[in-house]
């Protein structure tokens, strides 16, 4: 045994320091709660930066969304899309922005986003098909889905790396050699972390339980349905988290969610059409 | 036969196909006379286009059946066994994400 | 930071503000409660109505208590995809909805707010007022949109509230669904009434037209048998007055054929006569007379009548009555002396020229030292415990063949051998011996080994 075995505490009180989560998250969900705000408020501030501004439109005029017509003001896009929704997009481009700078030599940041983004549609896609009430909060956790394998990645790189070699040469998960050899799992650390920064629980415990669904024992319905999501994205081949194959699929989960077979086919082509253009809405320049 | 625009539509006109709303509802079936209360109905579950019988513009997307050649197909199955090697190849859903992986993956190097 | 005053009062304010603030959110959230723990009451409302109206009039109720709507209306999804305006509230506001829903329509608001399941919030035509979409859907099936007009040009509500107002409509969504499939099952249920009433009377005519057809089948058969019978017994009567030669006498060949006249005559009487019997049996009337019966007498008596014939055909007839037979037995006399007269009469007439003819009586057997056949014959009548008796008459006529044995007992069937048309019967005998033992749960079956190898008539009786 390892003398210096760091814990799943120690790792994420010490990436709480590190990373927080941008006031925005905060004065956005104060603002869409207050029975007194307008949507002027809400729309100030977002405005406030302006890249999330920029990258909100240009998301909120992406095959993902697919109105059919240009929605080029904040005011609009919270009236089409839903202040909660605007809400949760938002966390999701700032997170992204908060993990901007990890080193590349572990996992390369554009192959790991582009898999945490099809995550988020494919887990978007299914949601509607559920008719869930607001879609973008599967969105988010989709994308937020494997952020403890980047909290690792800082925090005990070294370890991470030996990992890594260990599940590829013995054939085994990512994620069953980090719980044999530290204990948890990436799932488990990136769900922590949601949870020291306030998000609720609704998308912390989905994230925590992605690779163990039923384990989750308040929204079991949801990390199915982001387990599932995490699968499909694997074999979309869009990018990768440091897996080497397709996670094994949890049939229970499966079964819960209640989707049929047969329309795995049209969840697989609406995001094929939405990948890309996603990915350069969040990461792109301006046209 | 061509896709119109939904402001282009006139009454009297004969649906070319089915026409299905963006989640799969089917809203008035092939051979059907336009109305405007069909037009209407269209414009309510935000159809863009619809095709329509004996309409000059030609459709532009026909080419639904590329030849994928065998080879192709092998190698892109091979590949996706390793990536699917810790699932149950024998459980129905994970059969149609495999196959409609295949289809996919074969075609997307067939260009 | 130093503590001025300045400082401090700024804070204080902060403070103050932000706990009013706070008051405000859980004033409004305690209130979002309240009206979400009435929709209890609203449920069951909405499970005891029948009317879609009256969901939609519940959920106004609802609304109101939530949100600040002036005019809210119902569009409900009609068979053919369109959406029509099904309620509003106040109900002279349907023609402001009506331009709304247009408006919303041509700019594809409608549209998107099909495809979300959240409210969306739209300007409204006038420019003080704003609109809220929402879809009603379960998880399966769209079945309408609200639509809510509220003051306030940009007015947009605040999350705790849209959730509330989704859930409420929620609600809704499941109320019309399960109301759209009470309908389609109380639908279903009245056509199969419909279709049971129908049957049930198609039924009954059937039954009174059978009923009445049997009636007049009754009421024809004795009116018949009673006219055949008055003058066929004139016939009998006279031909018999004429053969005794009381009135003077006849030459031969007119007693020659006085005597085909009164044997013919006979004849008819008895067919009409066994048609009588039959027919009453059929028709379920013909009840049993019993009286205590002496067996071998009924027997002695059958052959005494018979002895002429026999001697004539030179028949031999053997009867040979075992102890056990028992010296009374309960049955209706008529029939079993008929039976008893039809076998034996059989048996002569179908034993050839210097033939003979056996007849063997026991009694005290149980079922289970009867034959299979016996057992399946009685049916229902069977009874193990009961003691039977046993009647076999034998002949040495030329047999039956296998595939007869069961077919002779029906009506209007012979053996099909051209040697037994020279004695002609009614065609009806041993189906009224097998009628008649039945009512008495009896049986009667035949046992012949072959053609030219005589035959054998077994009947049982209950002691």
């Amino acid at each position: 045994m390892r003398t210096d075995r760091p814990t799943l505490e120690s790792i994420v009180n010490s990436a709480s320091t590190v990373y927080s989560l941008p006031l925005i998250h905060e004065r956005l969900t104060q603002a869409i709660n207050n029975p007194r705000a307008s949507i002027s408020d809400i729309t100030l501030i977002i405005s406030e930066d302006q890249g999330l501004c920029f990258r909100i439109l240009k998301l909120a005029n992406s095959p993902m969304f697919g109105y059919h017509k240009n929605i080029d003001t904040i005011t609009k896009a919270a009236t089409i899309i839903g202040t909660q929704q605007l809400r949760d997009l938002s966390l999701a481009i700032s997170v992204i922005g908060v993990f901007k700078d990890i080193p590349e030599d572990i996992i390369t940041m554009t192959s790991f986003w582009k898999h945490s983004i099809s995550c988020g549609i494919v887990a978007r896609i299914l949601a509607s098909c559920r008719r869930e009430p607001n879609v973008e909060r599967f969105f988010v956790a989709g994308i937020l889905h494997d952020i403890g394998q980047l909290i690792l990645c800082t925090s005990i790189p070294i370890i991470l790396r030996d990992i890594l070699k260990q599940s590829e040469e013995s054939n085994r998960m990512l994620y069953e050699v980090q719980r044999s050899e530290l204990g948890f799992d990436h799932a488990e650390v990136g769900g922590e972390l949601l949870k020291k920064w306030k998000i609720p629980l609704l998308i912390s415990e989905p994230v925590s339980c992605h690779h163990a669904p039923m384990r989750a024992t308040i929204y079991p319905q949801d990390a199915a349905l982001l387990h599932v999501s995490d699968l499909i994205a694997h074999a979309l081949q869009a990018g990768s988290s440091g897996e080497h194959c397709l996670p094994p699929l949890n049939k229970e989960a499966w079964e819960i969610l209640n989707i049929s077979v047969s329309s795995i086919a049209g969840i697989i082509q609406q995001a094929d059409t939405q990948i890309e253009q996603t990915m350069d809405s969040i990461f792109g320049g301006a046209d | 036969m061509g896709l119109v625009q939904i402001d282009n539509l006139t009454e009297g006109m004969l649906l070319a196909a089915d026409t299905h709303d963006r989640n799969g509802r089917l809203l008035l079936t092939q051979g059907a006379e336009l109305t405007n209360r069909h037009i209407r109905m269209f414009m309510t579950w935000g159809i863009q286009k619809v095709d329509i019988q004996d309409y000059d513009e030609p459709l532009s997307e026909t080419s639904d059946g590329d030849v994928i050649a065998p080879e192709l197909l092998q190698k892109a199955e091979e590949e996706l066994k390793l990536l699917f090697r810790k699932n149950d190849l024998t459980y129905p859903a994970i059969i149609e994400l495999f196959q409609q992986c295949l289809t996919r993956k074969a075609r997307n190097e067939n260009r | 930071m130093k503590n001025t005053p300045d400082n401090i009062s700024s804070e204080l304010e902060t403070l103050r503000d932000r706990n009013l603030f706070l008051e405000e959110c859980n004033q409004r959230n305690i209130n979002i409660l309240d009206v979400l723990a009435s929709s209890r009451d609203f449920q069951e409302d909405l499970n005891s109505e029948r009317e879609n109206s009256s969901i939609f009039k519940a959920t106004f109720q609802q609304l109101k208590r939530l949100l600040p709507f002036h005019k809210m209306a119902f569009y409900l999804n009609t068979d053919d995809n369109s959406f029509d305006l099904s309620e509003c509230l106040p109900t002279d506001c349907s023609e402001e909805m009506e331009r709304e829903v247009d408006q919303k329509i041509s700019d594809g608001s409608f549209a998107w707010a099909l495809s979300q399941n959240h409210p969306l919030f739209v300007p409204a035509i006038k420019d003080d007022q704003s609109v809220v979409l929402q879809v009603i859907a379960t998880k399966s099936r769209i079945s309408g949109m609200f639509i809510g007009i509220m003051p306030g040009s940009n007015s947009i509500i605040d999350a705790p509230s849209q959730n509330a107002l989704t859930i409420i409509l929620l609600n809704t969504a499941y109320a019309l669904e399960s109301n759209r499939l009470n309908n389609t099952i109380k639908d279903h249920v009245q056509n199969l009434e419909q279709k049971v009433t129908e049957r049930t009377r198609e039924l009954q005519n059937a039954r009174k037209i059978a009923e009445t057809a049997n009636r007049s089948k009754s009421v024809f058969l004795a009116n018949m048998s009673h006219e055949l019978r008055t003058p066929l017994n004139a016939v009998i009567g006279f031909s018999d007055v004429l053969l005794s030669q009381s009135f003077g006498p006849i030459n031969e060949r007119q007693q020659e054929y006085l005597g085909y006249v009164f044997q013919s005559s006979r004849h008819l009487l008895d067919l009409i006569n066994d048609i009588l019997d039959l027919s009453k049996i059929e028709a379920n009337k013909m009840e049993l007379r019993l009286i205590d019966a002496n067996m071998e007498s009924i027997l002695k008596n059958s052959l005494i009548m018979l002895k002429e014939i026999a001697h004539n055909r030179k028949v031999q007839i053997t009867l040979n009555i075992e102890p056990s037979l028992p010296a009374k037995i309960r049955v209706d006399e008529r029939m079993i002396k008929q039976v008893m007269f039809n076998l034996l009469s059989n048996a002569v007439k179908f034993s050839p020229s210097s033939g003979n003819v056996s007849v063997h009586a026991a009694g005290e057997i149980k079922l289970d030292n009867l034959p299979h056949n016996a057992v399946s014959l009685l049916g229902e009548a069977a009874n193990p415990e009961s003691n039977y008796l046993e009647i076999a008459i034998t002949d040495s006529g030329i047999g039956i063949s296998p595939e007869d044995l069961e077919r002779i007992f029906k009506p209007f069937e012979q053996s099909d051998n051209s040697a037994t048309r020279e004695f002609e019967g009614t065609g009806l005998g041993l189906t009224l011996c097998r009628e008649f033992l039945a009512l008495h749960k009896g049986a009667i079956w035949a046992e012949s080994n072959g053609h030219g190898t005589g035959s054998t008539f077994r009947l049982i009786l209950p002691q």
